[in-house]
């Protein structure tokens, strides 16, 4: 008798197994599951090795953003500090702001979920470890590449947000902001794989038994802020792309001389940018509510409550965004319902 | 090199001592924000300090769905609501359409100083000034902004919030100052390079002392200005193909209008003290005091030039 999923619940009845063991089952076994050995480490594909280098690359990256903090500070520390040239600073603030959106906090909270998911629901792996290992390789390479701009002084240096028309070709003529535009597309679209990886680690690969409403709270977390991604990051994919293709083959987008508006790119980038407060917070709360009560050694109270609080969240975030561009000037009308949703917001948080 | 902006009511613009009815509410609502959240700050710290040692019966209370409800739910969706509620209140009179027979004056921002000029009855151009906004006290006063080239934002945190100016659109702001003085402003919106240097003042002047300003703008250079050797040394540096004195054959259009730069109360946008001797070191190097600035440097004048040249524009007042 077979469940839908093909699986055979009559297997368990073989479990626990008697009688000897075959020969030299233990040593195939500690073979396939050992550890990478010498240069195996590049090729490991398991989530618990993946996992760490994951986790380990975003913590690199938190510290050399953490750096260029520090040198800022230094050169604020004093009213006309002489410490870093004007142009140095602007290159710095911006890749500071850029690695520790772009390259820290999202990578560091889906390293997380490569880390722990799997195991939380009861699979040995993610379902594409494949994946989860180029997403990794891919992000460690290209993030490393983007951040050693700095030092060839080609770094972007139209702040993290990259307002055009600063960052258009009148303004910012050398290949700065290609560097940022480019990198952080693919960057995403990486961010989107690993994304797609844990929606199908949460929904399909769960040990049997484990229904949704016995799915661990960080899981749910998780599972929300997946979905959050593959909602969120094709808007700012699809800003990077517009303003490229205006840089690259002079396409009016954002240019208000030749019909376009910059304000387009605030939306979309904001779209994408106020989500992305949730997509790191969401996993962090989720982490907590999993700590918390496994240290207090008690239960989550109202776990069905968190759940829905934390989908809601999820839902309203999509209609906040414009409460970063308070100061350009938009009607009164959507001035007033964009704090009405940010207000909202902050209850189910 | 010296603090900037020498003249005005501290450094940088204080953001929370509001001067004027735009600001006002403004700071009100900053301040019941901040002591709400001070108050749940506190509610939540209680029942933490509850939950790690208060006794038994306490953190069985504690530990329930229903308070979920109550502290979850009821109490932000009271709060929340009151404060948006009061929150629009307070600042609705901020966003009002602007009257017809109000004072206009078009702000420009330009990379990286701000292109002033007071428009007249019919909301044509009649003075041009540049980096110093002055206005009658007791009035509001229509301000248009607009961009020249990247987006700026105008911020006079005493007289208002800050409103973005944006290449290809207008946006429309008031301000009103209470009592004379000279009020701080900053650009708020990175907009490269010097950016940071890119401040401003308003003067607050009485209404019958604004009148004397305006008529003192309003004329053009004297005649007897134009013999003196600084203004053949401001010819033959080519100065006129940027820069505008009124009266004179100098109509560049690229710079800030110098007609009555001696009489402005800063230097190079906000930044450094107007008097002769920071006009000649500006003119002879203004690119390491303000780093990609668009006023090439004159290392070729010679001393005696620049104090000419220097004396000449401090005389135009």
């Amino acid at each position: 008798m077979k469940g839908e999923t093909g699986f055979d619940p009559g297997l368990y009845e073989r479990f626990p197994t008697k009688g000897p063991r075959p020969k030299g089952e233990l040593e195939a076994l500690e073979q396939v599951w050992c550890g990478p050995k010498g240069w195996q480490w590049i090729t490991a594909i398991n989530n618990n090795f993946i996992g760490v280098y994951y986790v380990g690359a975003a913590m690199l990256f938190f510290v050399l953003a953490g750096v260029l903090a520090l040198l800022m500070r230094t050169q604020l520390a004093l009213p006309m500090n002489g410490f870093l040239p004007q142009e140095t600073y602007n290159q710095m603030f911006t890749v500071h702001g850029t690695v520790m959106m772009f390259l820290f906090a999202v990578p560091a909270v889906e390293a997380l979920g490569v880390l722990l998911l799997p195991q939380m629901v009861g699979a040995r792996d993610l379902p594409f470890p494949r994946l989860s290992a180029y997403a990794f390789w891919a992000y460690l390479i290209g993030g490393l590449a983007f951040f050693c701009s700095i030092f060839f002084g080609l770094a972007p240096n139209g702040g993290w947000f990259m307002y055009p028309p600063l960052t258009s070709t009148t303004y910012s003529p050398g290949i700065n902001a290609d560097f940022w535009l480019l990198g952080i597309g693919f960057i995403e679209i990486s961010a989107i794989a690993g994304a797609i990886e844990i929606i199908v680690g949460v929904l399909r690969n769960r040990a049997p038994g484990m229904t949704l409403d016995k799915l661990p709270i960080f899981a749910w977390a998780m599972l929300i802020f997946a979905c959050m991604i593959i909602i969120a990051f094709p808007s700012i994919i699809l800003s990077t792309l517009l303003l490229e293709v205006e840089r690259a083959l002079g396409w009016p987008f954002f240019d208000a001389l030749k019909g376009g508006d910059p304000l387009l790119w605030q939306h979309l980038f904001w779209f994408f940018g106020h989500p992305e407060v949730y997509i790191i917070f969401l996993p962090a709360a989720g982490a907590m509510s999993t700590i918390i009560p496994a240290m207090a050694r008690t239960r989550l109270v109202g776990y069905r409550l968190v759940v829905l609080a934390m989908l809601a969240t999820g839902f309203i975030s999509f209609g906040v965004w414009a409460h970063h561009m308070f100061t350009t000037g938009m009607p009164t009308i959507s001035t007033s319902f964009f704090s009405a949703a940010s207000m909202a917001v902050s209850l189910l948080t | 090199m010296t603090a900037p902006t020498p003249g005005t009511s501290g450094w940088p613009p204080p953001a929370l001592d509001p001067a004027g009815p735009f600001a006002g509410p403004l700071n009100v609502l900053a301040w019941v924000l901040f002591a709400m959240a001070a108050a749940v700050l506190v509610i939540v710290l209680v029942a933490l300090g509850v939950a790690l040692f208060g006794p038994r019966r306490w953190r069985a209370r504690l530990g329930g769905e229903r308070l979920i409800w109550i502290g979850g739910l009821a109490f932000p969706v009271v709060v929340l609501s009151a404060l948006l509620i009061y929150g629009l209140g307070l600042t609705s009179r901020l966003t009002e359409e602007p009257a017809a027979g109000e004072m206009r004056v078009r702000v420009t921002g330009e990379m990286w100083w701000w292109r002033v000029a007071y428009l007249d009855a019919h909301g044509r151009e009649a003075l041009q000034d540049a980096n110093e906004l002055h206005i009658p006290v007791g009035r509001p006063v229509v301000l248009e902004l607009d961009s020249a080239d990247v987006i700026h934002s105008f911020w006079v945190p005493r007289l208002s919030g800050k409103v973005d100016m944006i290449p290809g659109r207008r946006n429309l702001m008031r301000i009103q100052a209470d009592a004379p003085g000279v009020y701080g402003g900053q650009c708020a919106e990175y907009c490269g390079g010097p950016h940071a240097l890119m401040g401003f003042v308003v003067v607050a002047h009485e209404p019958a002392a604004f009148e004397v300003w305006r008529a003192r703008q309003a004329a053009p250079a004297p005649a007897a200005a134009t013999s003196h050797p600084g203004a053949a040394v401001f010819d033959r540096a080519g100065c006129g193909a940027c820069h505008t004195v009124a009266g004179t054959a100098f109509n560049g259009l690229a710079g800030p209008d110098l007609s009555h730069v001696g009489s402005r109360r800063t230097l190079g946008a906000g930044i450094l003290p107007n008097n002769q001797g920071t006009l000649a070191g500006w003119i002879a190097d203004s690119q390491s005091i303000k780093p990609g600035n668009r006023m090439p440097a004159y290392p070729v004048l010679t001393g005696q030039e620049l104090r000419d040249v220097s004396a000449w524009l401090e005389s135009l007042e």
